[in-house]
């Protein structure tokens, strides 16, 4: 049931001229439910990249990633589908996950249209998930810009829970946000996490946040993947 | 050490939308001020910032923190007189005996950059992508006209000169070579150093940092730190920092002021603030801190639109009273500290 990571490279500029800069090397770990692995990290070292090649949004230049055992590469359309809505990934700033222009309320049912979901079960589903994330249901008829980044996140965080995910790549969630609303988000993430069995990949530079929320932990630094607890 | 900017009752509110403006530009005439709260509220214009007054001293770092939209960013911007024109801005900022809020533009172009400077949030942002860095970094002399009376030539030698100076003082040991560099060649560490160094190019009596460490990694932090330290030693800029990073704040203010929904809260010096907060907001922000566990305050914070009766944090304090949620508790000053809250000594 686990997401597995195994030999993954990343070379960027590697085409027929060859040369490229190797961003990581042979980079191997395993996601369960229920449970993080925190990676850390200076800037730079390809921490995001690795994180969305994990979530499917970038292709490794060598290495396989493996959903319940059967690897991506080998994966049938529908097959594809199905991985790609159960691993999603949430970024560092909210605010960029958002359309501006649009309320909350359409950034939402928007998730909800496409997964062919019913009018009244669409309002069910949101009211469900506003209850989760501790907000109210007034931020429907707001615009992104009308909310602060703690709303923002918890919002971000409430769609993608929308999807049912198995796991989540939570890329410097908190980075952004100041401390009481860092904690708010920490706390929130656990919680979400118990009640609901999601395996997450959290990447931050903060080692104090990463050693709260991890059950095992790795480094990259130097292009290398060190697992320095598990 | 002497006074060198005093903010006095500073209101900053943002108008909602048109056909809400067009309403309240009708009844404003007829209304009276106290009325006008009530009314702002029911046609959604924010008061981002409310009766807020600090001082800055001569040579101090003051920081100022707080949640996430709570209004720190706007005082920053009224200062430097750069707020959209739709925003009401009333108090009185003074600096160097003059009001700045009654300044014209042409007056006010004078001081910014030269006597008061901003490092925006978002170094990436803040550069112009297609310009050098030298170019960018000689732009306040070429705006200050610091090569007056002088030929071309020796004019551009004393700017690179001035550029390569500043360049060095962030850190830059080769800065001849940096001037050449564009933003999208360097980092986000080293593109805030850039900004570091045209933000106090010119030697600015008041340097205004907005989130400066905001999305940078522990090592970047902690060199931005260092150059902090280091440009206080070399000059007599005073800091006007503005961060939600506790420990940075710790390391480097003389003084702290902490803000909630708009509002100063609590004022005190770094050491008691840390040791000995008063305000229970103020004792919410530090258990948020990593070594304390990561507790979270309760609840979220009010809309800037429709902030609270009475104490606008009481909806979210563990120790209220039924006074907290009737009345609004002023700015109380005593033994070099004010703290807002009815329960405070």
């Amino acid at each position: 049931m686990s997401l597995k990571a195994e030999n993954l490279s990343k070379i960027y500029g590697s085409g027929l001229l060859g040369g490229g800069k190797c961003i990581f090397r042979d980079v191997s770990f395993e996601l369960e439910p229920g449970k993080t692995f925190g990676l850390m990290g200076p800037s730079g070292e390809g921490k995001s990249t690795l994180g969305r090649i994990i979530a499917g949004l970038e292709s490794p230049t060598a290495g396989a990633i493996h959903f319940k055992g059967s690897p991506l590469s080998g994966m049938k359309k529908a097959e594809y589908a199905t991985f790609r809505r159960r691993v999603q990934m949430m970024f560092q700033d909210p605010t960029d996950a958002f359309n501006p222009g649009k309320r909350i309320e359409h950034s939402v049912s928007e998730v909800l249209k496409l997964l062919d979901t019913p009018g009244t079960e669409r309002i069910r589903r949101t009211k469900e998930m506003l209850k989760t994330t501790g907000l109210p249901e007034e931020v429907l008829a707001r615009y992104p810009a009308q909310l602060s980044g703690g709303q923002l996140q918890r919002l971000a965080l409430g769609r993608i829970l929308l999807l049912e995910p198995e796991y989540i790549v939570l890329d410097e969630p908190t980075s952004a946000l100041d401390v009481s609303v860092q904690a708010q988000i920490l706390h929130l993430l656990k919680k979400v996490q118990d009640e609901q069995g999601i395996g997450y990949l959290l990447i931050s530079h903060d080692e104090a946040v990463v050693r709260f929320m991890s059950d095992s932990l790795g480094m990259l630094e130097n292009g290398k993947l060190d697992v320095i607890e598990a | 050490m002497n006074i060198l900017l005093e903010i006095k009752d500073l209101n900053v509110s943002f108008q909602g939308n048109e056909t809400e403006n067009k309403n309240e530009n009708k009844s404003e005439n007829k209304k009276e001020i106290k009325n006008e709260t009530k009314k702002e509220n029911e046609t959604g214009t924010v008061t981002a910032v409310s009766c807020l007054s600090i001082s800055i001293r001569e040579k101090e770092t003051l920081a100022l923190v707080g949640e996430t939209g709570c209004g720190k960013s706007v005082v920053a911007h009224a200062i430097m007189r750069l707020l959209p024109p739709e925003s009401r801005v009333r108090g009185t900022i003074e600096f160097g005996g003059k009001n700045l809020l009654g300044l014209r533009e042409k007056e006010m172009a004078k001081l910014r950059g030269k006597e008061i400077s901003i490092i925006f949030q978002n170094p990436s942002l803040a550069l112009n992508p297609v310009y050098s860095i030298g170019n960018q970094l000689a732009e306040p002399l070429r705006i200050h006209g610091q090569e007056k009376g002088k030929g071309k030539e020796k004019k551009k030698t004393e700017a690179l000169s001035k550029v390569a100076g500043a360049l060095k003082r962030v850190g830059f040991s080769n800065p001849h070579e940096y001037m050449g560099y564009y933003p999208s060649w360097c980092s986000g560490g080293m593109n805030q150093r850039f900004l570091i160094a045209a933000s106090t190019i010119l030697d600015p009596v008041l340097l205004i940092a907005d989130e400066p460490s905001k999305g940078l990694d522990r090592d970047r932090v902690s060199e931005l730190e260092n150059e902090f330290k280091g440009l206080k030693e070399k000059s007599e800029t005073a800091l006007l920092l503005i961060s939600h990073d506790l420990g940075f704040v710790r390391r480097l203010a003389d003084r702290v002021a902490v803000m909630y929904a708009g509002e100063i809260v609590e004022i005190a010096d770094t050491s008691s603030l840390f040791e000995s907060p008063r305000h229970p907001y103020t004792r919410g922000l530090l258990n948020s801190l990593p070594e304390r566990g990561f507790v979270p305050i309760p609840g979220l914070s009010p809309p800037l639109s429709s902030p609270p009766a009475g104490c606008r944090f009481h909806p979210r304090c563990n120790v209220k009273e039924k006074r907290c949620m009737q009345e609004h508790p002023k700015l109380k000053e005593s033994n070099g500290r004010a703290v807002r809250c009815f329960l405070c000594p």
